[in-house]
């Protein structure tokens, strides 16, 4: 149970917030913490455990008829993301409270969602389960665009928060796609077993094509990424925790989920070659950004293209390398984005040209800065070091795309360099002319920022304890020679050098990043993936519009004529085709039906010939009571009875409406009258078709006999009404459903006002103008 | 005694309490007086209806269309206002009721019976007066009625709706005049 009972926290703990925020304001962000952090106790006490290759696993049963379950599995990949998205989840949270201090309203959402996503976050790296991962998967963009969203009041938030569910649950319908066909492929959608035994073949390889595209668009890889950049008008805490640390991993998480059954043609070269570009690409964005946040995002994108590249890879180094970045990139990241939050909240800008002195002030938060920017950079003793000579030896071996890989990898750590200290400098140095804004920095806030840096540095002191975590996951592969494990020296190795040469460079180009603006300002002709996805939202958007103007005429006749046309003609085909014209027709069985039909023909032939509108009504309920006449004689007294009833209702309600419009209808002009003839004469045909094939079986269904004899005992001898209420009672269920939806919908879209209003009720005087009114 | 009683022998309910509102030319005596002496006899033949349809012609779906067919006479003899006299619960809440019920109903027989819809009956002979059958699909019907019910009231509003005087202001505001 302890599993599920995980997950089951986060979403009780999401009820609480949004019950009790209203009155415990900020509050409720201490006591949405509590739910992560207890996951995260809960995955610490056990890791030993799972370290030691004792997978722990559980099934949810849910529609076992199906055999349908939720297999939820924790092995060292599960594990190492679940410790970073529980971890950082509880930091972000306590760092909330103070954050969201002054916050009136709304923080039940912010809140609630929070939590939620953490633990939606938590299910999807825990399921063992294509489609369990799938619905996790979109349960967190959900939440990531509520998120960006909030309370819809900011345009530009708006406009953010629909691009990023645009772009990733797009992606991720495609990814749906892919894993229905790689669970088909497989037989199972297990992902352990599917792990254990992959498919092979054509349409494998189509489904992972497929698959990566949804992992490439959560996870803002070129060209998907202009989102993630964009979703930064949410709050920071938001921002450290969806885009920086938990959900936009999702996407390398599943990389590396499914790497050491397919890292091959076509998946290691998509996967590297999309993660080399977003390196390359976000790297050097992020060098022009004036905007702290903005900068801090397109080195995200970068990050995340780094962390594709080794762990699609599929080497053991690389993948150590990966898991690695995984928790450097966490810790270091959400820090730098609670920083900028912190300088958010007590400066009131995120811009770099307006801010000045904010290490005099805050000599504490510019500590935490510069550690986290240590591990970005690559530089010891952190965690993001280890990763980074990891990553370089790991190409320093032989590996896919080996060389060219590593250069990209090298021109990549160049770039990070440089936005790490373009960062450094545009947060903290000072500029003179522009006023101070910052005041203190409360411990509140710097207590939890301060927390993840501090892990980012102790546990590269300990690099047995990453090592062991990130080999959780690494030893999915063989090693080739000995085993690659993280040290903080290595001795003076290629990877080393290289690492040097990427320091002297990220300097040199931090240095001379005017004359990198200029360059930019060349790259015109690179094709613009926010204007290419904002261009074809707007060819969907017009496409929609053309089809609804050609097809929503707006003319009730038109629409009776392709609606009874289609009637008549696709099944009327269809029973022309499988039964034929009855020959076998006897006129009438009494004299009376003779008598009824001709009545009724003469109703009908009323009908067109009459031209006042009220006339005609009388004449169609006219043909109406004949019908329910013919019900009489053939001994059906409960279809007359509901005819004569529908009849009169009928009749009534076009009373009401015939007579505020002009008493005689003006005949149509010839074509059209002619068309609307070849219609009904069609309608008609079709019915009288269907009538007679309906009346020509004799022989009693098999279900008939059993209605007779079962009547009496299920509630009485009116066998028609015991089938409605007893045999076919599911239908007539679901056939009051539609009425019930019909007529709300019907009603809500004639009505303008509320018609859940009272209705007006007499009173005992009326004034003159009441009575003016009513007879207007 | 008899002198103080004479004044409150004046009626002190009109025949349709809202016609008074309708101006003069929108009023039918004759119409109004068959309706308040038919209507509650509609009523009772639409309870009769539902009662009798396990047995007889009949059933929850023609019980609710007399029932509203009785509510649409008082609505045009009497206007609007009278609709509502006659019928105060707004159809969304009929509807909804109607809905509730069925579904219970539905839910209710796979809690008690394990079957989706499960009904139940029972034979009771009460001596003298004779023989009662009773089926809890009746709960059921009930649903089927409010739900018809609903609805009619909900298309007699919507047609009635640009003459409904209380809510004309409202009308106004989405609507070109």
């Amino acid at each position: 149970m302890p599993l599920a009972l995980l997950l089951g926290a986060h979403g009780l703990a999401a009820l609480l917030c949004a019950a009790l925020a209203s009155r415990f304001g900020s509050r409720v962000f201490l006591l949405a913490a509590l739910a992560p952090a207890a996951a995260c106790g809960w995955l610490l006490a056990h890791s030993a455990e799972v370290l030691a290759g004792r997978e722990i696993r559980q099934d949810l049963p849910w529609a076992q008829a199906l055999d349908l379950s939720v297999p939820l599995r924790l092995d060292g990949l599960a594990l190492l993301l679940g410790l970073l998205v529980t971890g950082v989840g509880a930091a972000v949270l306590l760092y909330s409270y103070r954050y969201f201090a002054d916050r009136e309203g709304g923080l039940g959402l912010v809140a609630g969602v929070l939590v939620l996503f953490a633990g939606a976050m938590l299910a999807l790296v825990l399921a063992d389960h294509l489609l369990a991962l799938y619905v996790a998967w979109e349960l967190t963009t959900l939440c990531s665009f509520l998120l960006i969203g909030e309370d819809g009041h900011k345009p530009e938030a708006r406009r953010a928060a629909v691009r990023a569910l645009l772009v990733t649950t797009g992606t991720g319908f495609v990814m749906l796609l892919g894993l229905l066909l790689l669970g088909a492929q497989a037989g199972t959608y297990r992902v352990s077993a599917l792990v254990e035994q992959p498919p092979h073949g054509g349409l494998t390889t189509a489904a992972l094509v497929l698959v990566l595209t949804g992992a490439l668009g959560k996870s803002a890889q070129v060209p998907f990424h202009p989102w993630l950049p964009a979703a930064m008008v949410a709050a920071t805490p938001v921002s450290a925790y969806l885009h920086a640390a938990a959900m936009v991993k999702a996407g390398t998480y599943l990389v590396a989920r499914l790497s050491p059954a397919f890292a091959e043609v076509p998946w290691t070269p998509i996967v590297v070659s999309a993660g080399l570009a977003t390196m390359l690409l976000g790297g050097g964005r992020a060098l022009v950004q004036t905007d702290l946040k903005r900068l801090l995002a397109f080195g995200t994108v970068a990050q995340l293209g780094f962390l594709m590249v080794l762990l699609g890879a599929g080497t053991r180094t690389a993948a150590l390398a990966g898991a690695t970045m995984l928790v450097a990139h966490a810790l270091f990241k959400s820090t730098l984005f609670l920083v900028v939050g912190v300088i958010d909240r007590e400066a009131g800008t995120t811009d770099l040209r307006e801010l000045t002195g904010v290490r005099h002030r805050a000599p504490g938060l510019a500590l935490v800065a510069v550690l986290a920017c240590l591990s970005m950079a690559g530089l010891p003793p952190t965690v993001g070091y280890l990763g980074k000579e990891a990553a370089l030896e790991a190409f320093v071996e032989p590996a896919p795309g080996g060389t060219l890989v590593l250069a990209g990898l090298v021109v990549g750590f160049v770039l990070t360099v440089a936005y790490t200290l373009y960062f450094l400098w545009g947060a903290f140095a000072d500029r003179p002319g522009v006023t101070e804004r910052l005041e203190r920095v409360p411990a509140t806030s710097l207590a939890p920022t301060a927390a993840l840096a501090l892990g980012g540095l102790v546990l590269a002191l300990a690099p047995g304890v990453v090592d062991h975590l990130a080999v959780g996951h690494a030893a999915a592969y063989e090693s080739h020679g000995a085993p690659y494990h993280l040290k903080l020296w290595h001795g003076l190795t290629p990877a080393l050098l290289l690492s040097l040469l990427t320091l002297a460079g990220g300097t040199a180009l931090f240095l001379a990043r005017g004359h990198v603006s200029a360059v930019r300002t060349y790259s015109r002709w690179v094709p613009d993936a926010l204007a290419t996805q904002d261009r074809s939202a707007e060819a969907v958007l017009r496409g929609a519009r053309l089809l609804t103007a050609r097809t929503q005429v707006g003319s009730l006749p038109t629409y009776l004529v392709v609606i009874l046309s289609a009637v008549a003609v696709v099944p009327g085909a269809a029973m022309l085709a499988g039964v034929g014209v009855p020959t076998d027709v006897r006129l009438w069985d009494r004299p009376g039906q003779a008598v009824l039909a001709g009545a009724l023909a003469a109703a009908v032939g009323g009908v067109i010939a009459a031209r006042r509108r009220l006339v005609a009504v009388l004449l169609v309920s006219g043909a109406g009571y004949f019908v329910a006449g013919l019900f009489v004689v053939h001994g059906a007294p409960d279809l007359a009875l509901a005819q004569v009833l529908v009849e009169t209702l009928t009749l009534l309600m076009f009373v009401l409406v015939v007579r505020r419009m002009p008493a005689d209808a003006a005949p149509p002009p010839v074509p059209l009258r002619a068309l609307r003839s070849v219609v009904a004469l069609l309608v008609g045909g079709f019915a009288t078709l269907a009538t007679l094939a309906a009346s020509a079986r004799h022989r009693p269904s098999a279900a008939e006999a059993g209605y007779f004899r079962e009547a009496p005992h299920a509630g009485g001898p009116n066998v028609v009404n015991v089938v409605i209420t007893e045999f076919r009672a599911l239908d007539t269920l679901g056939e009051v459903t539609v009425l019930a939806v019909a007529a709300t919908g019907v009603a809500s879209l004639v009505l303008v006002s509320s018609r859940m209003g009272r209705a007006p009720r007499p009173r005992d005087r009326y004034t003159d103008e009441e009575h003016a009114e009513a007879s207007r | 005694m008899s002198d103080k009683r004479l004044p409150t022998s004046v009626p002190q309910r009109r025949l349709l309490a809202a016609a008074e509102g309708l101006p003069a030319s929108h009023r039918a005596l004759l119409l109004e007086v068959l309706t308040r002496v038919v209507h509650p006899s509609v009523v009772l033949v639409g309870i009769y209806l539902l009662l009798a349809g396990l047995h007889r012609t009949g059933g929850g779906f023609a019980a609710a269309l007399v029932i509203g067919l009785g509510l649409v006479l008082r609505r045009l003899a009497g206007g609007p206002q009278e609709l509502g006299a006659a019928a105060p619960v707004p159809p969304g809440f009929l509807l909804g009721a109607g809905l509730t019920l069925v579904a219970g109903y539905a839910v209710a027989g796979v809690v008690l019976a394990d079957e989706l819809l499960a009904s139940h009956h029972w034979s009771l002979h009460l001596g003298r007066l004779g023989h009662l059958e009773v089926t809890t699909s009746l709960v059921f019907e009930v649903g089927v009625v409010l739900i018809v019910l609903g609805l009619m009231l909900d298309v007699l509003r919507t047609f009635g709706a640009e003459e409904d005087t209380g809510s004309a202001e409202e009308a106004s505001t989405g609507r070109a005049p």
